[in-house]
């Protein structure tokens, strides 16, 4: 997992926290900051999602454009998009199986490229980084 | 902007108390608002708590750019709510809580907004034939 | 054990007697909209407020329930949670929200039976329902 470089800056986010302000965020949410984050680290970033933020892996969970007065608004939230440009910079993403479970998400709607793990794998993957943040 | 039925005339009153970036309350908010202006009720925004900064004049019209999508236009919340008053100048009240306002030091609020000392929030719920308090501060 | 609000005193009224002005301020409505914002992974709190939702219909009061947000991750089938109890209800209806099912990556299709698809303007409709009272968890 994590980055090629210095392994000194081997980074894991674990984002447990989803859909926090649509109108308000639209690009900068924790997958935006992950990116931004690993984009300072020499390679790329590993990404677990947990909980409710299974759900930021769904393929297609985007909706088009809201109509707020006479303004189309599209410049929703956009996670999927933002799963996939952390996977084509090489950086891994993982949801938690379990939370999948609890939450009936079936794995096979999953951006391609998302790894899920069991839930017992998390601190494998925390033994292997020398960053862990929660974002 | 046109109604899409015959105009009921009805007064919702939207308190947002959520604060903005902890969960999709402020979307919820707009699209309520919008959905209530089209059907032909007023509607009067009340903001408190943090979410009294939705409407701040310093986030300027956009937000800041995105670094890894430099050219798309991002609307910043203000301009949102500047739009949505535009639209419906005379069925939708955007009002900022003035003591959380002060509070918070969110002051630099733009012309189109009404700045209302807390106790007139009574005046405002008397006032709407509905209200929806919608999340905590 | 209280079992009933009139036996209480609350506000600072007559101790055995209910405030006076309590009847006024709450005078039930006959039905009641409960909008749910949260997914119980989110909070134990998301139990609770099913629960508070039961009673109501338990006393005879019709309940529309609306999930909206993240609560709208319980209405998935086989999703954990305490939809699948409270969908079976005697006079509870329980409406997922169309926006915040499709920006989470839900269709329509993963839904629980009898969850019923709810936009903003239908979600509107319901709060300006005649004798409605809306409470935002």
């Amino acid at each position: 997992m994590g980055g090629t470089g210095d392994p000194r800056y081997r980074a894991l986010a674990i984002i447990e926290r989803a859909h926090r302000g649509a109108v308000e965020a639209q690009f900068t949410g924790p997958l935006y900051l992950a990116r931004g984050l690993g984009a300072q680290l020499d390679g790329p970033i590993a990404v677990v999602l947990r909980g409710v933020a299974v759900t930021l892996a769904v393929a297609g969970g985007h909706a088009s454009a809201l109509h707020l007065g006479d303004r189309s608004f599209d410049t929703l939230p956009d996670p999927a998009s933002d799963i996939r440009a952390l996977l084509d910079r090489d950086g891994q993403v993982y949801v938690i199986t379990q939370d999948c479970a609890l939450l009936a998400v079936p794995i096979d709607r999953m951006v391609d490229g998302v790894v899920p793990i069991d839930a017992g794998l998390l601190p494998d993957l925390v033994e292997c980084s020398a960053l862990v943040w929660f974002l | 902007m046109e109604l899409i039925t015959g105009a009921p005339d009805r007064t919702l009153l939207l308190v947002l108390m959520a604060t903005p970036h902890e969960a999709d309350t402020a979307t919820t908010m707009f699209r309520l608002a919008d959905a209530a202006l089209r059907a032909g009720h007023r509607v009067t925004v009340w903001t408190c708590g943090w979410a009294t900064g939705l409407t701040l004049r310093s986030l300027g019209g956009a937000k800041p750019r995105n670094l890894a999508s430099w050219s798309i236009d991002y609307p910043s919340t203000a301009r949102l709510a500047d739009d949505l008053i535009a639209a419906w100048p005379d069925r939708l009240t955007w009002v900022v809580c003035r003591f959380c306002m002060y509070d918070r030091g969110t002051t630099d609020q733009p012309d189109n907004v009404t700045l209302a000392p807390s106790r007139r929030f009574g005046r405002y719920l008397a006032d709407a034939d509905q209200s929806l308090m919608m999340g905590v501060m | 054990m209280i079992t009933r609000l009139g036996a209480v005193s609350t506000f600072g009224g007559t101790p055995g007697e209910p405030w006076e002005g309590l009847s006024a301020l709450t005078a039930p409505g006959p039905r009641y909209l409960l909008i749910e914002s949260r997914s119980p992974m989110e909070s134990p709190d998301v139990g609770a407020f099913a629960d508070l939702a039961a009673g109501l219909a338990d006393r005879g009061h019709p309940v529309d329930v609306v999930l909206v947000q993240n609560a709208v991750l319980m209405a998935r089938a086989g999703a954990a949670g305490p939809l699948p109890a409270l969908v079976e209800r005697t006079g509870v209806t329980v409406h997922a929200d169309d926006h915040s099912l499709v920006t989470r990556g839900a269709d329509c299709a993963d839904l629980i039976a009898d969850v019923r698809l709810c936009n903003a303007a239908g979600l509107v409709e319901l709060l300006l329902t005649s004798g409605c009272t809306p409470i935002w968890h």
